[in-house]
């Protein structure tokens, strides 16, 4: 064969050879080597594990929502307090209740309803309560869908309903409590009832539909109603309660009084730091202030009538 | 080495090598894009799932739901072959929940971790087995709540980028097998008439013309094979009249030298004609004289004799024997004397009948028939009537007596541009041809009172008319059992055909003899 067809040919099965090189040698360089025979018993997280604090929220929100809005708190009180503070989500009051009981959770912030419900046999210590709105009161509301013909609580009678948790204040024991008043049982009285376990999920439930009415926190409402009032327009309010003392932040009484003091003295002055302060303001939280066991006298008063009777 | 090949196989050798290369070409590019492509979608795929897992798992790790995590994991394990554990680290990097049924590879996390800052990472494992794993690693909530690393294995990759090298390579082979049977064909279309024409060539150097290249079709080639083919036809053609010609020359040769000898012998002929009239009309001028004293006073003598005496029968017979020698005497003076021609127009068929009315007496005698074939236009000549009567009462004579009995005699006129043609033939015994040559000397005759002279004063005639005699004669005894040929002798004159207008027509006389 003369030369110059090998040149050709070779011409042509270079480019050949380079393409096959090129996708061989492609990503040889990062491997890395791994024996999965060697095999080790990894411990189950859980208990307390290192010097840090741990922060019981419950999310009545979604869980994320929750992270992003007390991550920034939490961290700020641990500074202060020169130890990290973790935060525990759950998704209902009672399991924040269980976590305080089995001291899994040093601090936590709860419902005003389920501090009532554990208060007999969890021993807990108010650290102080947040200021929202220019009061440490809120409400419950009883809302139906914008366009529902029901106008009062009665109405409801034979229709579904949504509470909110079963250890909730204005999401359960209000609502109840006004069926106790009408001498009948939620069971009696609704046709049908649900938990949500969260209050933007009671509005959500509410706005399409999926129920005729709900109990909801008027704190969560509000603030629904300023972010997001696309959901909240389709509700209507027929009856708001009186005024309750708001969710305080609880400890379990076992913690050092000391480690108290300092949790305490760093909420209460947090709204005279401007990064507190700004921590604040992301929570709609004006400021943090001292309550007591009796601001809670009327929701205590609710749950004796229905609960003791 | 290729040069040694024959040229269908240099053809198929040469497409076939540009089509395998071209394939090979096409499975490289082929396999090196599909892989590429198709690890980019898997790999996406590995990110999608295992972003939506991080997404999913998010607030199962807030709250600590790690049952329901443990199910979310092993529920997307089921449900993806080709991810080969699935493990989620919180933010202290401590394994929440993980798939391995026997505790976790110990060399595992070292290998996997990443930066939290990375979207996503990708790290490749090379197993104790040998096999890939694409370790891809998801953060949680940004990093802040921990990671998501699933494991992908590179086996379904492999297998998929296998197949579809499988699926490529069939098709090369299809294309090459397709290629050779194509250019097997197309090659046939050349190759095939080529090695007609190399085998025509091939015997025509061998000197065999007798094919020809069966090509028919419509293109060049066809008409390559039709040029080729007359080519042969006409080479053929050429080569044949060469043999022909160089097989008749001899002949030619040996004719033209007869046909010499021929007019040799009758040259020699025509002078010792020539030599034998001076001398014969010496002798008869001399012989006539005392010839005729001898008849006249024989004939003196017998009239005063009594014709029953003895010397009157000697007598008798000296004047016989005298009117003989006469006749001889005259015939000689005929033969020799050059009496003037009396030229004009008479038409052949004219002096033919009255030729034949001469001789019929004699045929009739002899019982043999006259038949005549006359050809009806045939032009006036130019002649002496009386000396072309002569000759052809010699020639009819001469086949007269050449038959027993019961013979027949033919004759026959025809003409064509330059002349006229007297045929007499005889079916007598024929002249035996060691004769033939003599047939035309003077005093040469095979019969007892023939003087010999009248083939010889023929010749002359002809000759001083401008035309020619020729004798051809079938000798019965030369030609024993050879039937095809006729028996007897054929005397064939020609005269020219004369061009002018006579200025008179020849008197209608009656012949006198």
């Amino acid at each position: 064969m003369p030369r110059r067809r090998w040149v050709v040919l070779t011409l042509l099965i270079l480019p050949l050879l380079w393409i096959v090189c090129q996708f061989n040698s492609e990503d040889k360089k990062s491997i890395k080597k791994v024996d999965f025979s060697k095999r080790i018993e990894t411990k189950i997280i859980g208990g307390k594990d290192d010097a840090s604090l741990r922060f019981a929220i419950a999310a009545v929100v979604s869980p994320k929502k929750t992270f992003f809005l007390y991550q920034d708190m939490l961290n700020y009180m641990g500074e202060k307090l020169g130890r990290p503070i973790k935060l525990l989500q759950r998704t209902n009051y009672g399991e924040i209740n269980l976590l305080i009981k089995s001291g899994y959770a040093d601090i936590a912030f709860i419902c005003s309803g389920a501090y009532i419900f554990g208060e007999n046999e969890i021993e807990m210590d108010i650290l102080a309560a947040p200021k929202v709105y220019g009061k440490s009161e809120y409400q419950s509301y009883i809302i139906v869908q914008k366009d529902s013909d029901i106008e009062t609580f009665e109405d409801l009678e034979g229709k579904t309903f949504a509470f909110s948790d079963p250890l909730s204040n204005s999401g359960k024991l209000f609502p109840t409590y006004k069926i106790y008043m009408l001498s009948e049982t939620p069971e009696s009285f609704f046709k049908e009832y649900m938990y949500t376990y969260s209050h933007d999920n009671t509005i959500n439930a509410v706005a399409r539909g999926i129920v005729d009415g709900a109990a909801v926190d008027s704190l969560i409402w509000e603030y629904e109603n300023e972010t997001n009032p696309s959901v909240t327009s389709n509700t209507r309010i027929i009856e708001k309660s009186p005024f309750f003392a708001i969710n305080p932040i609880v400890t379990p009484k076992r913690l050092d009084s000391g480690t108290k003091t300092q949790l305490r003295n760093i909420l209460l002055n947090m709204h005279k730091d401007p990064t507190g302060q700004r921590i604040l303001k992301k929570l709609k939280i004006d400021s943090f202030v001292p309550i007591k066991k009796e601001a809670y006298d009327s929701i205590r008063m609710m749950y004796r009538s229905i609960y003791k009777d | 080495m290729f040069n040694k090949l024959n040229l269908r196989a240099k053809i198929l050798l040469t497409v076939v090598s540009c089509i395998t290369i071209i394939a090979l070409l096409f499975i490289a590019i082929s396999y090196s894009i599909f892989s590429k492509t198709l690890k980019k979608g898997l790999l996406q795929k590995g990110i999608t799932i295992t972003n939506n897992l991080a997404l999913r798992t998010t607030d199962m790790v807030l709250i600590e739901g790690n049952l329901t995590l443990g199910d979310m994991v092993f529920e997307t394990l089921k449900n993806n072959d080709d991810i080969k554990y699935i493990f989620i680290l919180n933010s202290n990097d401590n394994i929440i929940v993980h798939t391995f049924k026997d505790g976790f590879p110990e060399e595992l996390l070292a290998a996997t971790k990443i930066d939290t800052d990375e979207k996503n990472n990708i790290q490749l494992i090379e197993t104790e087995d040998g096999e890939y794993i694409r370790d891809i690693a998801i953060p949680i909530y940004g990093g802040d709540l921990g990671i998501v690393h699933a494991g992908f294995s590179d086996e379904l990759m492999h297998r998929e980028i296998q197949k579809n090298l499988i699926l490529t390579i069939e098709i090369s082979i299809a294309v090459i097998i397709f290629g050779i049977i194509i250019s097997y064909f197309l090659t046939g279309m050349f190759v095939k008439p080529l090695s007609e024409f190399l085998w025509a060539t091939r015997r025509i150097s061998k000197g065999k013309f007798d094919r020809r290249i069966n090509i028919t079709t419509n293109d060049e080639i066809g008409e390559l094979a039709d040029t080729f083919n007359k080519m042969i036809k006409d080479l053929k053609e050429y080569r044949d009249q060469k043999e022909e010609y160089s097989k008749t020359l001899e002949k030619k040769v040996e004719e033209k030298t007869m046909e010499l000898r021929k007019k040799d012998a009758l040259l020699i002929q025509t002078d010792k004609l020539a030599s034998i009239g001076l001398l014969a009309s010496g002798v008869a001028h001399e012989l006539n004289n005392p010839l005729g004293s001898i008849f006249m006073n024989v004939n003196l003598v017998m009239e005063t004799m009594d014709k029953d005496s003895a010397i009157y029968e000697d007598l008798q017979k000296i004047d016989e024997d005298t009117q003989r020698c006469k006749r001889i005497v005259d015939d000689l003076l005929c033969f020799s004397r050059q009496q003037e021609l009396k030229l004009a127009y008479y038409n052949i068929n004219e002096i033919i009948n009255r030729t034949i009315n001469f001789i019929r007496h004699e045929a009739d005698n002899r019982m043999i028939d006259i038949e005549t074939d006359l050809g009806p236009d045939i032009d006036d000549i130019y002649v002496d009537r009386n000396h072309l009567q002569q000759v052809l009462v010699n020639i009819m004579m001469n086949g007269i007596q050449a038959m027993d009995k019961a013979g027949k005699l033919t004759i026959i006129t025809k003409n064509n541009d330059s002349e006229n043609i007297i045929i007499v033939r005889d079916t007598g015994c024929g002249i035996p041809s060691k004769n033939m040559y003599k047939i035309y000397d003077p005093f040469f005759t095979t019969r007892e009172e023939g003087t010999g002279l009248g083939l010889s004063i023929c010749y002359g005639i002809m000759k001083r008319l401008n035309g020619s005699i020729e004798i051809e004669s079938n000798f019965e005894k030369d030609h024993k059992g050879s039937s095809n040929r006729e028996r007897g002798t054929v005397a064939i004159l020609r005269l020219p055909v004369k061009g002018p207008v006579p200025d008179k027509r020849g008197e209608d006389e009656v012949y006198e003899d």
